[in-house]
């Protein structure tokens, strides 16, 4: 087992192979070996470190990702898995936060499945549904505007 | 609710690397534009080379080519965009041929070193150079078939003009009787729109000892439009008959597939155009030999009835199974099926006038015959039987004869509609 | 939100605490290190990155889109990229300052101590970066920008900044460590090893420019190494060459490299044990070549084993092209010389002229002598190389078909190797001739069969295997109808090695004589039961072959058999043709032969009572009929002594041509059976039975005496072998065309010599052969070409 300590001093303790779906945890094991010490995330609290646990508990059996080169044909986002999907239905902060820690703790099919469900908040909308999704203020100027939109004209033609 | 206070705090917290990786995971470019236009910090990151860098990835195009194309152009999201305009319409077909191409490539280089040599590079149909072709075009009509074609053709030209590797068929050779057939990918200048009877065809690849052509069908009669037109078919002009090969993108595409999963072998650097897997092979493994059979339509034969190869290839697979060192084929026995539900056997001592011996220092023997509807007018549709072959050599036998089972192999029938 | 100077000031802060991390890591990497210090370096990388820039570029993140997209997201990575290499550099120039007072192997134990520790702190450095592998690094490198991630750097600021100092230094401790080594002094070689694995983890110069894998290693260790090496070792060579003989040095170079190499393996990289192999093999054995193969003939011709072996695998190591070839070339010469010697000696030797007999014994051990001596040298001394083995069959082929003894048809080499088999496998019966020299030594099975390998040894080298193989079939079958065999053992294992040797075509012929042999034994007693034991007043025994399996004609003489005999053939052939339907017998008279007794008038003691028994032939039978007291020609009865008869009389009697009845008179009269009342053998004279004769022993052989004539024979043989292979040469041409269907001439030809396997084709015999078939219409010239052939089916 694995202890984690989230920023607000709360311990975890994990199997082995749930806590080594984290890089950064799988490389400091094999650089420090195993200390029985806590290991502190001071960038995660423990209501994110909760949620990323129940993730890596789910997926602790999945086989290593397989990459063909010649496969990258434009994945659809949308072919999500029903758990991931139904685990994915937070709201916006907890998303981000979740994304934060994904990406600091280095887990990688976590960090895939938080930018997916970005992308399919944002697929298909125009900006301005995008801004009332994210609640992001319009900082262009109408001339800025213009020439934005000239900017990506040639993406309109067929 | 305190909707109005945490979000944007969160949202503008992300790292810009973190929003790199939620904006590659659109798959629409024009989605990404739109993503430019929501504020000035989105703005800089959805019009980053990072993104766009992915999306020239993702769509397979060659930056290097359209940099020169696009002189002073810098910027990858300028780059994109100019590689949209020059391929207006064509954007999806360049994507997928350039993908079927790269595959063949790479697969041609670790496989077949000398296909790789043939295959030049295009001739930029799509560049401000004249096209050569132009009356073609014309021909082939725009249709999304066609425009896969024409991509295969922009960015790959078939057989070298200066080095013709004409031995080596992009689509397969195989020699039967001292008759040696290679099906070349020719190069666009050699492409040409064919009448046979009511059809036009464009021939894309041939051969020139045996006349079989690959072509697309670029006019047919009503009745088969639906069916037929801009398939890619198989034929031969003297004997009328057909093979439907599907569109040109799903031919090439599965093709390719084929090569790189191995479904042809590739014997002195020419690929087999037997086929070792399939709907019209047979494969079986006894006592750690495999007997595969693969049959294959003749299209440079006789009009008057229908005549197949098949080839036959003896391996030891697993020689602690065999047991011996060496096996000698005795005799074939054949049961030839015909479509009148009956059917005929046909024996005879060893294969070809030759009693091959398959050894552990030689564990491989392939032989390619023939196989043809009776003149009376029974067609032909299957065929399966056995070999016997005898452990040792038949002069000095170390085991009792026994049995290389041939699972029933259906033949190829081809169309007749032409 | 903060300034910028604020932030200025919180990333200097969060870099204070981060350096001076990395330098407790550089300090004490393989110690334990707190796992609170890893975390905590490891986020401050994070911050660094990720949480710094946001806030920093709060009020400022727009700018043009194409120089954002350059600016976007390199500033906060660049400046710790910049900032770790620095800080690392520092570092490095510090350890240099250290290692500057070590020499020898003092500075080895040093590198080697300061590499491992580098070597764990860079790995840990490494994945306390990753989020700037992760992110900046890998965006870098997507855009083709000459950066490496954070482990390559740390190795390459080993290389460049410390280890180019350090390189001279090292390699010259290493020089000094291994000159005592080889001196024979006791130093630790896992020095070496572990500087050498240092080499080979720096990598390349420089990884981006597309540098080799192992290009540190290949140019300042391997390099200078093979270098130092070639020059110590050139000056010891000459030292030894300077100090004893040739051979001494062969002895010395030997040992040498033995010794290099085993030691190369405990330290050099593996990829690079050939290169260094090769520098010594050519410093050691390839800078003395011409001196080292000159002493090769010497060697061979003392048949020193032990140098030539060692000689073998001192050349092997310089290739087989440059090292071995010479020596093969050399071997083969000296086998053919020595084979070609062997031969004139038995040309020259009395005993070979007087029989063919024995001048195919001495023939065959001579060829034997030669051959074996030469592969037990291939096999003691050369490992039976490949190449050597096939100089030696060359060599082997040259002197066995072409020599002082094979000069006519009769004594070619496959006719003197066909008679000494039949020697080997034939009864020697005393009383016909002298016995092979060989026949004691075939006394036991194990030394026939011995013999009989040998025999087949010297088949496998012959040019002409058919001729041979004709020959062989007519001494066989007349040691079968004449049940001369030595053993039917022996014949057996003669005809399963032939057919190891040349497969089963020849020997399937073979085992039909031997089955028809078998099938006549259990036939000739069936005949005995059927007809009764009395039936026929003598033993008869018969033989039925099979037309075509046997080298035999029916003959062409007529002859009146003896009544006495006559019935009994009648008899038999009623017998064979009631058990086999339709077929024929002819019967072969002149390969008959029976056991007459003869009571003499004169004779006294034993011969009076038992009588003397001759074995003639059917032919002398018939004629010696004719003499019997009470039987003749309807003469009359002129003496004691039985019939008195003339030529022109016994050439009507027997129905024979009058040359076989002079010959056979000839030998009675030699033997003194006949008197004859002119002493010779002519129109004139009278043949009457010598009643006074008289002879030591009571059984006599005169059927062998007439032998079969030698020259005919081999004629014989030569016309069947030329009718044979133009046969072949045809069936091959058929063959060939049927398979191609059109071939031009020279293809033609060529196809054809590698086809046919027993013996050489000659060009004018395939030339006739195509005219042949063209004229018998299997082939015809292409209309197109007339330099083609095309296949009519």
């Amino acid at each position: 087992m694995i202890k984690l300590q989230s920023s607000d001093g709360i311990d975890f303790e994990v199997a082995e192979a749930i806590a080594k779906q984290s890089v950064l945890i799988t490389n400091l094991l094999e650089d420090l070996g195993e200390t029985g010490e806590a290991i502190p995330l001071p960038n995660v609290s423990s209501k994110v470190l909760e949620k990323v646990i129940e993730y890596c508990t789910q997926h602790q059996h999945d086989p290593p990702l397989v990459v063909d080169e010649y496969d990258d044909v434009p994945r659809r986002s949308d072919d999500m898995d029903p758990w991931d999907e139904a685990f994915m239905k937070l709201d916006q902060d907890m998303l981000f936060e979740i994304l934060l820690a994904a990406n600091y703790m280095d887990i990688k099919p976590l960090l895939d499945l938080g930018c997916k469900t970005v992308a399919n908040m944002i697929r298909g909308k125009t900006p301005e549904e995008i801004r009332k999704q994210f609640n992001i203020v319009n900082d262009f100027t109408p001339e800025e505007e213009e020439q934005i939109r000239k900017e990506n004209e040639w993406a309109e033609a067929n | 609710m305190a909707l109005d206070a945490a979000p944007p705090a969160v949202a503008a917290a992300l790292p810009a690397e973190l929003y790199m990786l939620v904006f590659e995971r659109l798959d629409s470019f024009r989605d990404l534009c739109e993503c430019s236009r929501v504020c000035r910090r989105w703005r800089t990151v959805a019009d980053s080379d990072g993104v766009w860098g992915a999306m020239l990835r993702r769509r397979c195009v060659d930056v290097e080519a359209e940099r020169r194309a696009q002189a002073g152009v810098r910027g990858s999201k300028a780059i994109f965009a100019g590689w949209h305009r020059r391929y207006r319409g064509f954007t999806d077909s360049y994507t997928r041929m350039r993908r079927v191409f790269g595959r063949l490539e790479s697969w041609a280089e670790a496989n077949c070193p000398l296909l790789r040599q043939s295959l030049a590079p295009g001739l930029g149909w799509m560049g401000d150079e004249p096209m050569p072709v132009r009356e073609l075009l014309d021909v082939v009509h725009d249709s999304p078939a066609m425009r896969d074609f024409i991509m295969a053709h922009h960015l790959h030209d078939g057989q070298r003009r200066r080095s013709r590797y004409i031995e080596c068929g992009m689509f397969g050779t195989y020699e039967c009787y001292g008759q040696a057939c290679s099906l070349s990918w020719l190069s666009s200048r050699m492409l040409q729109v064919v009448a046979i009877g009511r059809f036009r065809i464009l021939v894309f690849a041939l051969c020139v000892n045996t006349q079989n052509y690959l072509s697309v069908v670029v006019g047919c009669p009503p009745e088969h439009e639906a069916a037929l037109m801009h398939h890619v078919v198989q034929l031969q002009p003297q004997s009328h008959r057909i093979e439907d090969r599907g569109l040109f993108g799903d031919f090439i595409a599965a093709y390719v597939d084929g090569l790189v999963a191995g479904r042809h072998d590739v014997c002195n650097g020419l690929i087999s155009m037997m086929p070792n897997a399939g709907p019209h092979v047979g494969s079986s493994v006894t006592r750690g030999i495999r007997t595969t059979v693969s049959a294959m339509f003749c299209f440079d034969e006789t009009p008057h009835f229908r005549v197949y190869r098949y080839q036959v290839t003896f391996e030891i697979v697993d020689p602690a199974a065999l047991g011996v060192d060496s096996v000698q084929l005795v005799s074939r026995h054949w049961l030839i099926h015909y479509s009148n539900r009956e059917y005929i056997q046909a024996e005879g001592a060893g294969v070809v006038g030759e009693f091959p011996i398959i050894s552990t220092a030689e564990p491989y023997f392939r032989y390619c015959s023939r196989m043809r509807d009776e003149p009376e007018g029974l067609v032909v549709v299957g065929f399966e039987g056995r070999f016997s072959v005898v452990p040792g050599t038949i002069d000095a036998p170390l085991g009792p004869e026994f049995s290389l089972p041939v699972p029933y192999v259906e033949l190829p029938i081809p169309m007749e509609i032409l | 939100m903060e300034s910028p100077q604020d932030l200025a000031i919180e990333a200097n802060r969060i870099w204070a605490e981060l350096s001076s991390g990395v330098n407790t890591i550089l300090e004490k990497a393989g110690e334990d290190i707190d796992p609170k210090l890893y975390v905590g370096l490891y986020t401050h990388v994070y911050n660094f990155c990720a949480s710094l820039r946001p806030a920093m570029h709060g009020t400022t993140y727009y700018t043009a889109a194409e120089s954002a997209a350059s600016m976007r997201g390199s500033v906060y990575g660049q400046e710790l990229y910049t900032r770790l290499s620095g800080h690392v550099l520092n570092y490095m120039a510090e350890v240099a300052q250290r290692a500057s007072v070590h020499q020898g192997d003092d500075l080895l134990t040093f590198y080697n101590r300061e590499w491992v520790r580098y070597g764990d702190a860079a790995k840990m450095i490494h994945n306390i970066f990753d989020y700037l592998n992760r992110h900046w690094i890998q965006r870098e490198q997507d855009e083709g920008n000459n950066v490496c991630d954070i482990n390559t750097l740390m190795f390459r600021l080993w290389r460049n900044r410390f280890f180019m100092d350090v390189r001279t230094a090292l390699i010259d401790a290493v020089f000094s460590l291994m000159a005592r080594i080889r001196g024979g002094q006791v130093a630790d070689l896992n020095l070496v090893k572990s500087v050498v694995d240092s080499y080979v983890s720096l990598g390349s110069d420089d990884a981006a420019t597309g540098g080799k894998k192992m290009e540190v290693y290949d140019k300042y260790f391997l390099k200078p190494f093979i270098d130092g090496t070639e020059k110590y070792y050139r000056a010891e060579g000459e030292r030894v060459l300077k100090e004893g003989p040739i051979r001494d040095y062969m002895v010395w170079a030997f040992d040498r490299i033995k010794e290099e190499e085993t030691r190369a393996e405990l330290y050099l990289h593996e990829t690079s044990l050939r290169e260094f192999s090769t520098a010594l093999n050519g410093e050691l054995i390839g800078r003395q070549r011409d001196a080292l193969s000159s002493e090769f003939r010497p060697m061979l011709e003392a048949q020193n084993r032990e140098d030539l072996g060692r000689l073998y695998q001192l050349m092997k190591r310089l290739g087989e092209a440059v090292g071995l070839d010479p020596l093969r070339e050399i071997f083969g010469a000296q086998v053919r010389a020595a084979g070609l010697q062997a031969v004139e000696r038995v040309a020259a030797d009395q005993a070979a002229a007087e029989s063919i007999a024995s001048k195919s014994q001495l023939f065959v051990e001579a060829l034997l002598s030669v051959h074996d001596l030469y592969s037990s040298i291939l096999h003691d001394a050369f490992e039976v190389d490949p190449g050597f083995s096939k100089a030696l069959d060359r060599a082997c082929k040259d002197y066995i078909n072409t020599n002082a003894v094979c000069t006519t048809n009769e004594t070619n080499a496959a006719r003197l190797l066909a008679n000494y088999c039949d020697a080997l496998l034939k009864k020697s019966s005393a009383g016909t001739r002298a016995a092979p020299v060989g026949a004691e030594g075939a006394s036991s099975e194990d030394s026939l069969e011995h013999q009989l390998a040998q025999a087949i040894c010297v088949y496998r080298y012959l040019k002409d295997q058919d001729m041979y193989q004709e020959a062989y079939a007519r001494f066989f079958a007349r040691r079968l109808i004449n049940e001369q065999s030595v053993s039917t053992h022996g014949e057996e294992t003669m005809i399963a090695k032939l057919k190891e040797a040349s497969g089963s075509d020849f020997t399937s012929k073979l085992m039909r004589m031997f089955t028809d042999i078998t099938l006549s034994k259990d036939m000739s007693e069936q005949f005995r039961d059927s007809v009764g034991k009395h039936a026929v007043p003598f033993d008869f025994d018969t033989k039925v072959l099979t037309t075509g399996a046997w080298p035999f004609k029916a003959p062409e003489t007529k002859l009146q058999l003896p009544p006495e005999v006559g019935a009994a053939v009648d008899q038999f052939t009623e017998f064979y043709q009631s058990t086999q339907q339709k077929r024929c017998l002819n019967w072969l008279w002149q390969y008959s032969k029976a056991d007459v007794k003869i009571f003499f008038s004169g004779a006294t003691g034993a011969a009076a009572k038992a009588g003397y028994v001759f074995t003639v032939s059917t032919y002398q039978l018939a004629i010696l009929l004719l003499f019997n007291a009470d039987s003749g020609p309807g003469t009359r009865y002129d003496s004691d002594d039985g019939p008195l008869l003339t030529l022109a009389q016994i050439t009507a009697a027997t129905n024979l041509e009058p040359a076989i009845v002079e010959g056979e008179l000839e030998v009675f009269v030699k033997a003194r059976l006949l008197n004859s009342s002119t002493g010779n053998v002519d129109a004139g004279a009278q043949f009457q039975l010598n009643g006074g004769f008289k002879s030591k022993r009571l059984r006599i052989n005169l059927a062998g005496l007439r032998r079969p004539d030698q020259k005919r024979e081999a004629t014989e043989i030569q016309a069947a072998v030329d009718s044979d292979r133009m046969q072949k040469i045809q069936a091959a041409i058929v063959r060939i065309m049927k398979a191609r269907k059109q071939l031009s001439h020279r293809e033609l030809i060529e196809t054809t010599i590698t086809q046919i396997k027993h013996f050489q084709p000659q060009i004018s015999d395939i030339k006739q052969a195509i005219d042949k078939l063209i004229d018998s219409a299997y082939i015809e010239r292409s209309e197109d070409s007339r330099d083609t052939y095309n296949y009519l089916a």
